[in-house]
């Protein structure tokens, strides 16, 4: 296999960490402001692509049904955002983040199975809303890889805007930060919560209407994708923005590196051990001895 | 000594919580630490105990240094502490919470411990919940007992373990007056077998139970003497009232201390 | 050893010996069936429900251990007992290597590195075709017991597998009720404070882990030597989400809530109609959420407080065996 091969690699890697990125930030935001880790994220996501795909199907348009799912996909994963934060986290918000988990995990296996029931087992293809092939080293690469990144990219940046220089972005650090102090100066600390928690649905839908052209659609896209976000979000730390983007191009890179020597399946398991080792190595605020008394 | 400090820093990004601190604590005696809100004295308590790793200095006890081993370690070493806040295990009863460190020290881990093993561990779980005042109380959960029970079940816990060293962080807030002075009259019991540093709020239960008292002010070892001497100092009572004090050279504010 | 430990131990196997006289082969094989999910979850239980740390991967152990019984004996030819303790002794390891790591994380971060765990062993067992065969799975002749009796035979199966269940599911409950399970509880209650009574809070966790490691692939041994199968299915991440979810409504602390979760809920899923088995997994999710939000202490825990409201008049009892918050 040569250089080139390895360079073509390597792009395949970075364009997709602007993908998992996204989706990373989506649990990065509700974990780090919210302290909910939504196992159930990754379905999310495959909802999201599973809109995309349903859209171009339905109006024969891989354009306009990429440009409409970009709209609609996000509002609507967004809802049963909402609707699974009201039923399965604002009941146990009071308890130890563990519940959290095990709720969420039992969302994930009724959001999965419900759309199994709606799209069926077998794989989707989605077409690419860009067909263009543009030359890049000798070799044609689909112009679309390079859309679906900087759109990713993008939202990225606009999500850090809207975070950090926003008033409502200030409400959101404010309610994190101390929420009896921030519902005292009036801020709808409530409201803010499930806003955050939709928000970070959003962003897993997005990232799946942006991923359905390039993936195959399958109602459990979700699984595979999720170990992978999880991963990123771990070694980043919950509620760095770019430190997730950086881990996720890393992440992506050893893989596809790896993938060159190895099986792509070898090389995912070696890339996982070695941003475990790492984050044992280096990464604070995970480790049980540094608790108080 | 027992106890001995030298030099003992802990840095918190900058700001030296426990500064240079040479502090040490005679055998048998009951030493008490008084210091106005953000004085250090949890902070020493916790570097001692290895929760935080110092930032420099040693740390002696029997002559050995123990700075840098674990909590479990320092623990099974001989010395046993009291938090502020309660820490029990709530769910167990409060014989079940003594019986955990007796466990530790007399106990061991295997499931085939013989019968009569278990029972001895059961007898003196139960004996040290008597002479803290809680033997009928054995079978009740330790969340379900009252704060101030839950405060005596804490000094229970640390003295399961049978230490040398009893370290007590305020062990009398939050009680009631007949509360404290139970309290101040077991520790005073205690001091017969043990070694006892008492962090405290309450003057006259330091009073009462101190051989001597250690003052620190912002992470420094102001004074040290006899608890009259300490009681009447004209500068301790000024570091309780807020206003600034001249310590070593230089001039340190505390705005807001507690009294 | 206590004398109700004994009576237990004994009412057990009684209960065992006697079914076959009053049952037909269907709920035979329910009831092997029944029991060594109950080991199943029963891991769960001592993980969580007694130790604190909740793992959502433990279906790995469980295929990890179902893969090396049968390849034992489809690769080398082993016999039952090489093959259960090749169940055991793999997942011990793979337990004390991921324990390692994993218990000096907080709790959430645990729990997800054991998702991450089992979803990797899972993509292993899709991906190693060669070795595992994925979802098509491995189906292999059950080697005999002691020599002479075919486990073909659905009688010495039965009896065979339901008396060892049995044997391993009163093991676990004199562990727990030793003052090994009393220790467990106190780290779940307060590991913090059980690190400055002097106990190696870490090591302590890494034994509860491969406890309860070994002991779901025990099931899983056992399961996949019961019916002559395996695949990658055994690895799923849904089987360990139904153990989690067996042992949280039955009360993932007590002894019997693991067993009382496990064998409704299979029994349940057996009952199925079928146009509810369709949406099984929308009815796992469902109980999880219901449970965790309604049932706290699940089953077990809601009979043991209608026991004290009863019990109001008289001390109350000194054990409390339902379900704890992990702090």
């Amino acid at each position: 296999m040569g250089l080139e091969a390895l360079a073509f690699q390597i792009l395949n890697a970075v364009v997709w960490a602007w993908v998992l990125a996204l989706l990373a930030l989506g649990l990065t935001l509700i974990f780090g402001y919210l302290d909910i880790i939504n196992v159930a994220h990754g379905t999310l996501y495959a909802i999201g692509a599973a809109i995309s795909w349903w859209l171009v199907q339905a109006t024969q348009s891989p354009q306009g049904g990429f440009l409409l799912a970009l709209l609609v996909a996000p509002l609507a994963v967004a809802l049963i955002g909402l609707a699974a934060y009201h039923l399965t986290i604002r009941p146990i918000m009071a308890r130890p983040p563990i519940y959290s988990l095990v709720t969420t995990f039992g969302l994930m296996f009724i959001l999965q199975h419900a759309l199994f029931l709606i799209i069926g087992g077998a794989p989707r293809s989605a077409e690419m809303p860009i067909s263009t092939l543009i030359p890049i080293l000798g070799r044609t690469y689909p112009l679309y890889r390079f859309v679906m990144a900087g759109v990713a990219a993008a939202i990225i940046l606009a999500l850090w805007v809207f975070l950090h220089r926003s008033t409502y972005g200030t409400w959101i650090q404010a309610v994190q930060q101390n929420r009896s102090v921030a519902t005292a100066m009036g801020i709808p600390a409530r409201q803010v919560v499930a806003v955050v928690f939709c928000l970070g649905s959003a962003l897993a839908g997005i990232a799946g209407v942006l991923a359905a052209p390039v993936l195959q659609v399958r109602y459990d896209m979700g699984i595979d994708i999720i170990m992978d976000a999880f991963i990123v979000v771990i070694a980043a730390g919950f509620g760095n923005l770019f430190g997730t983007v950086i881990v996720a191009m890393v992440y992506q890179i050893i893989q596809a590196v790896l993938a060159m020597m190895i099986t792509p399946l070898q090389a995912k398991v070696l890339a996982l051990l070695a941003v475990l080792v790492w984050v044992l190595m280096r990464r604070k605020g995970l480790l049980e001895r540094e608790r108080l008394a | 000594m027992i106890l001995e400090t030298r030099g003992l820093t802990r840095t918190f990004s900058g700001l030296k919580a426990v500064s240079s601190l040479d502090f040490s604590v005679p055998a048998g005696s009951v030493r008490a630490i008084i210091g106005p809100n953000g004085a250090g004295k949890t902070t020493l308590f916790n570097v001692i105990t290895g929760t935080l790793p110092s930032s420099g200095g040693e740390i002696l006890f029997e002559g050995r240094s123990i700075a840098g081993k674990s909590p479990e370690q320092i623990a099974r070493l001989g010395i046993s502490r009291t938090f502020q806040l309660t820490s029990a295990f709530p769910e167990l009863t409060a014989l079940e919470n003594i019986w955990l460190g007796v466990n530790a020290r007399h106990g061991s881990l295997s499931p085939f411990t013989p019968q009569r093993k278990i029972r001895d561990l059961e007898a003196r779980a139960h004996a040290i919940l008597e002479s803290i005042g809680l033997g009928e109380r054995g079978h009740i959960p330790a969340g379900e007992l009252s704060y101030g029970q839950q405060r005596m079940l804490d000094i229970g816990t640390a003295l399961s373990t049978d230490p040398r060293l009893l370290m007590l962080d305020e062990p009398t807030a939050g009680l009631g007056v007949k509360e404290t002075a139970s309290m101040a009259a077991l520790i005073k019991r205690l001091a017969q077998r043990m070694t006892i540093i008492v962090i405290e709020h309450d003057i006259e239960v330091v009073l009462e139970i101190a051989d001597a008292i250690t003052v620190l002010y912002n992470g420094e070892l102001l004074l040290e003497g006899a608890p009259e001497d300490i009681m009447s100092n004209e500068t301790v009572q000024r570091i309780y009232l807020g206003h600034q004090v001249h310590v070593k050279g230089g001039i340190k504010g505390e705005p807001h201390a507690d009294a | 050893m206590t004398r109700a430990h004994k009576l237990t131990l004994l009412g057990g196997l009684v209960l065992v010996l006697l079914l076959p006289h009053v049952a037909g082969a269907f709920a035979r094989a329910l009831t092997v069936e029944l029991l060594i999910y109950s080991m199943f979850a029963l891991s769960i239980g001592i993980l969580y429900g007694h130790t604190g740390m909740m793992s959502f991967g433990h279906a790995g152990f469980f295929g990890v251990g179902a893969y090396a019984a049968a390849l034992m004996i489809t690769k080398l030819d082993a016999g039952l007992a090489t093959a259960l303790l090749a169940a055991v002794g793999s997942t011990a390891i793979l337990a004390i290597l991921v324990a390692a790591v994993a218990v000096q994380l907080k709790g959430h971060y645990f729990a997800l590195i054991t998702l991450i765990v089992g979803l990797v062993l899972y993509y292993l067992g899709t991906g190693w075709r060669s070795l595992t065969n994925a979802e098509d799975g491995i189906s292999f002749a059950r080697p005999e017991l002691f020599g002479t009796y075919a486990l073909g035979d659905p009688m010495v199966s039965y009896y065979f597998f339901s008396i060892l269940a049995i044997l391993v599911i009163f093991f676990v409950w004199f562990l727990l009720t030793s003052p090994l399970g009393r220790l467990f509880r106190g780290l779940r209650e307060n590991d913090d404070r059980a690190r400055y009574l002097g106990y190696p809070v870490a090591r302590l966790k890494m034994l509860s882990f491969t406890i309860s490691g070994m002991l779901a692939g025990l099931s899983g041994g056992m399961y996949a030597l019961f019916s002559g199968y395996v695949s990658s299915e055994f690895l799923s991440w849904i089987l360990s989400g139904e153990a989690v979810m067996w042992a949280m409504v039955g009360g993932a602390g007590s002894l019997i809530g693991p067993i009382l979760g496990a064998s409704l809920l299979i029994w349940g899923r057996e009952v199925l109609s079928s146009y509810l088995i369709d949406i099984y997994p929308i009815l796992v999710g469902s109980i999880m959420i219901v449970s965790v939000i309604f049932l706290r202490g699940g089953l077990a825990g809601a009979f043991q407080q209608i026991r004290d409201a009863c019990a109001a008049r008289r001390a109350p009892a000194p054990d409390a065996a339902a379900n704890g918050e992990p702090t």
